[in-house]
């Protein structure tokens, strides 16, 4: 396919008409994209009047409001702030998606980002680098059904409108009129079901997405809420059956691999846990955005390998988690129980003293002080550390806790030891008893 | 026996598609080959737009940019000048405009038009990366077009 638009072309007439009175903001940090994103969509036939642009989220979120631009196309992260928000302001403020859209930028230009667009309806995903062809081969695609809507894909609209604005039955009655134009109705069965879940009725909404499913078994939308919904009613088989047709029409979202491995233990799909290992294990430099998703599944892997006494893997599927955790307390808390529980926190704190902790959140600091202290025989250097993170305002009961006992054990002067627990019992005055207990045990001793 | 979702699930859907990007400054005589640090944003028709740590070069400077395949582990160094085995391409541009980073103050964003370049070679490398897109517009696409009839 050429890469190039001819808007003299008889064929594109079409979409220089469609696009011809619709408004565009542009949603992006440096001024030299927002400038060509601009330039690209007069090709297509915007008018530069009716391009609007802002570089910051309140800005956008102000235009879009007062504005009410037809079309968004918004790099995914403004200023280092996600402008995922931005979709759902837009949808609620222009329901009727046929004269309305959202394309969103991402850098990170891999197929696992497909999987997050789906999730969001958007209507394209455009990846880094940008080229002015490749974003007019997107926003063709991604218009194309809008352009000659059925009487269907107008009743599909009304009925999203009414649902949006909270009118469930209203929506429910246009819905079910759609099926009468439409033998293929996926969209109104699905959005039956999403109505049908929201309502608390369970068992209409899986017969509503199970007849969508039989329409268009690769309709993503259908496939991630039943997925989700038979998780929720425990019937674990048939969401992995769900996610198994999901998989094998769509690249996994990497926020979906913790679930996928629980399912996949619950179900005792045990190959499927080496494989993910396999995989895992393959990935040497992944997107920053998809470290913690992949951190998380590492560690429920560990989890896994440590419980059923696979040592070897365990522990390396562990140290990945760890490395790639960036410090995230949760992920680090559950990393922690797992070594515990293979009695390797000796690794661990190998881990920590090789890592350059001041990058990572305080949280994830006093997670190294407590694996030093469960390793450490030197009541020192412990102590030492744990002064040092408390100086940085780093700190949880169980820091006071360690460096108390080790003072004590140190014989510490009471005056000292006195201060630490009055401290200790400042911050966190519900355990004060048991700090006082602490205490105590120094006359006994 | 039945399938599973892991025979499904590629590291490759993970990894990033693109190119490692190596510059040689040939007005400060000056090389920059932490790829890791530069991100390609912007294909022109005859140029480019990198986001690239400050201070790397000036507004006006002749630069060589080299395109490697991402998954390259360059065996040999850079060379002061000439020709680099290692690359894909490479083309002569020079440094038009400096934007700073909206958030980062010690990122820029480079605009560079090409001097001298091979410009199938250039046409090539940007049908790669719309290929690329082409097979993301398609996954989204293709579960909604049951129906539609162009």
């Amino acid at each position: 396919m050429s890469l190039y638009f001819d808007p003299k072309d008889k064929k594109n007439k079409i979409y220089i008409d469609y696009f011809e009175n619709k408004s565009w903001l542009v949603i992006e940090n440096s001024t030299s994209a927002r400038s060509s994103i601009k330039k690209t969509l007069t090709q297509i036939g915007a008018k530069t009047a009716n391009l609007l642009e802002a570089d910051n989220i309140t800005e956008a979120e102000n235009l879009i409001t007062t504005q009410k631009p037809h079309y968004i196309i918004a790099n995914k992260m403004i200023q280092g702030t996600s402008s995922l928000d931005l979709f759902e302001v837009h949808i609620k403020t222009l329901p009727n998606r046929l004269k309305a859209g959202f394309f969103i930028i991402t850098e990170a230009n891999s197929l696992a980002e497909v999987a997050w667009a789906l999730d969001y309806e958007m209507d394209g995903i455009i990846s880094m680098p940008l080229n002015g062809a490749i974003i007019i081969q997107s926003i063709i695609k991604g218009v194309q059904r809008k352009l000659e809507p059925t009487a269907y894909l107008k009743k599909i609209e009304d009925g999203r409108t009414s649902y949006l604005s909270g009118e469930l039955d209203k929506a429910i009655e246009q819905f079910k009129s759609s099926l009468l134009l439409e033998k293929n109705a996926f969209e109104a069965m699905t959005f039956l079901g999403q109505i049908y879940t929201e309502q608390n009725l369970l068992p209409e909404a899986i017969e509503a997405f199970e007849k969508s499913l039989l329409l268009n078994s690769s309709y993503f939308k259908t496939l991630n809420l039943l997925g989700l919904l038979y998780y929720q009613q425990k019937d674990y088989k048939k969401s992995y059956d769900i996610n198994l047709l999901m998989a094998e029409h769509y690249p996994t979202a990497p926020e979906r691999i913790p679930e996928l491995i629980r399912l996949s233990i619950i179900n005792k799909k045990y190959e499927d846990i080496s494989n993910y290992y396999k995989i895992f294990q393959t990935i040497k430099s992944p997107a920053p955005t998809m470290q913690n998703s992949l951190s998380a599944g590492l560690a429920i892997l560990g989890k896994y390998f440590s419980t059923i006494n696979d040592t070897e893997r365990g522990i390396e599927a562990l140290k990945s988690a760890f490395a790639f955790s960036n410090g995230k307390y949760e992920i680090l808390k559950s990393i922690v129980h797992s070594f515990e529980s293979l009695n390797r926190t000796d690794v661990l704190l190998e881990l920590f003293e090789n890592t350059d902790l001041s990058l990572w959140p305080k949280e994830g600091q006093s997670i190294y002080f407590h694996t030093l202290h469960l390793n450490s025989s030197d009541d020192q250097k412990v102590i030492q550390e744990g002064e040092k993170l408390l100086k940085s305002n780093i700190r949880d009961p169980q820091m006071y806790r360690d460096i108390i006992s080790r003072s004590i054990k140190m014989k510490r002067k009471t005056g000292y030891i006195e201060n630490m627990v009055l401290e200790a019992q400042k911050h966190y005055p519900e355990q004060a008893s048991e700090f006082d207990a602490l205490l105590n045990s120094i006359s006994k001793a | 026996m039945s399938k599973l979702i892991s025979e499904f699930i590629t590291a490759g859907s993970f990894q990033r598609f693109g190119h490692k990007i190596f510059i040689r400054n040939e007005t400060s005589h000056t090389q920059f080959i932490k790829s890791e640090l530069i991100t390609i944003k912007e294909l022109k028709e005859n140029g480019i737009i990198i986001e690239i740590p400050i201070n790397i070069c000036q507004k006006g400077h002749n630069l060589t940019v080299f395109f490697l395949k991402q998954d390259t582990i360059p065996k040999i160094k850079l060379p002061d000048s000439g020709h680099y085995r290692e690359a894909i391409m490479q083309v002569m541009a020079k440094v038009e405009n400096i934007e700073m980073h909206p958030t980062d103050k010690l990122l820029v964003n480079l605009d560079m038009n090409f001097t001298q370049n091979d410009v199938q070679l250039w046409k090539k490398i940007i049908q790669q990366y719309a290929d690329k897109q082409e097979e993301i517009d398609k996954m989204l696409t293709d579960q909604l077009n049951t129906r539609v009839k162009r």
